[in-house]
């Protein structure tokens, strides 16, 4: 037996247009609920694959705690709220953003960014060596 | 698999829930544990689904919450505001309506099925 499957009902609830920090908080809080009660099983002498049964069966359908969080619209994240006004304020985001993207990316790639930059000054520098003996070898003979 | 609560508990996780925190503040396993000790083990609820009825009381201002770290674990403890202490007195006061008028119609006089 394994622990409840978390990560789809993560995955799902965001689907169904709940907040990040809304489902952030119910994976804390389920997930801890979910090792308190295994604890609580396992202190009143069950076997660990016993205590993580009645766990699972304690906490609850994991469908139906998501279809609970998915019917409550004040836990749904801003643009399902206000899908209209969010029809407006993403793209006018967007090309207000889209100036910076360039030094977003690189702060976002800082690491690749200074590989890139050091591989290209070391292939400059070897072809400015190259050609600097190829001129002195024609300038001396 | 533990059910969510059926419809005819609509409102009753919420009642319950601002009456524990109007004691003391608590975390959700905790709430839980007090729900079936103050009811007798008469409410049992698919655990799980109290999160939801929480976090919607603590976004319209009933409730707020705290993030404490005990013993290796994080805790989200709830209390009760002063809007959360207002909601109290109202579903109680619905309830005591709905509760009462339930017992006068299980009370008085009926027709018994032939």
């Amino acid at each position: 037996m394994h622990r409840p499957d978390f990560d789809a009902l993560r995955a799902g609830l965001l689907r169904a247009g709940v907040a990040p920090r809304n489902v952030r908080r119910a994976m804390l809080e389920l997930g801890e609920h979910y090792d308190d009660l295994v604890d609580e099983a396992l202190a009143a002498g069950m076997d660990r694959s016993d205590a993580e049964h009645q766990a699972r069966r304690a906490l609850g359908d994991l469908e139906c705690i998501a279809a609970e969080i998915a019917a409550r619209p004040e836990l749904r994240g801003w643009a399902w709220q206000h899908p209209r006004l969010a029809l407006i304020v993403y793209p006018v985001a967007c090309i207000a953003v889209l100036p910076a993207l360039p030094l977003i990316a690189g702060v976002a790639n800082a690491p690749a960014l200074a590989r890139w930059i050091g591989c290209a000054f070391l292939g400059g520098l070897v072809t400015a060596t190259m050609l600097l003996v190829m001129q002195l070898v024609i300038t001396l003979t | 698999m533990a059910q969510t609560n059926p419809p005819f508990m609509s409102g009753v996780p919420e009642l319950l829930l601002l009456r524990l925190l109007q004691q003391r503040e608590m975390y959700g396993y905790e709430l839980v544990r007090s729900i079936r000790q103050v009811t007798g083990e008469a409410i049992s609820l698919g655990e799980g689904v109290i999160y939801p009825v929480l976090h919607s009381l603590e976004r319209n201002g009933s409730l707020k919450s705290k993030r404490r770290s005990v013993g290796g674990r994080t805790r989200v403890y709830y209390s009760l505001t002063a809007k959360g202490r207002r909601r109290l007195t109202q579903l109680t006061d619905q309830w005591r309506r709905v509760q009462g008028g339930i017992t006068t119609a299980l009370e008085g006089p009926g027709h018994a099925p032939a």
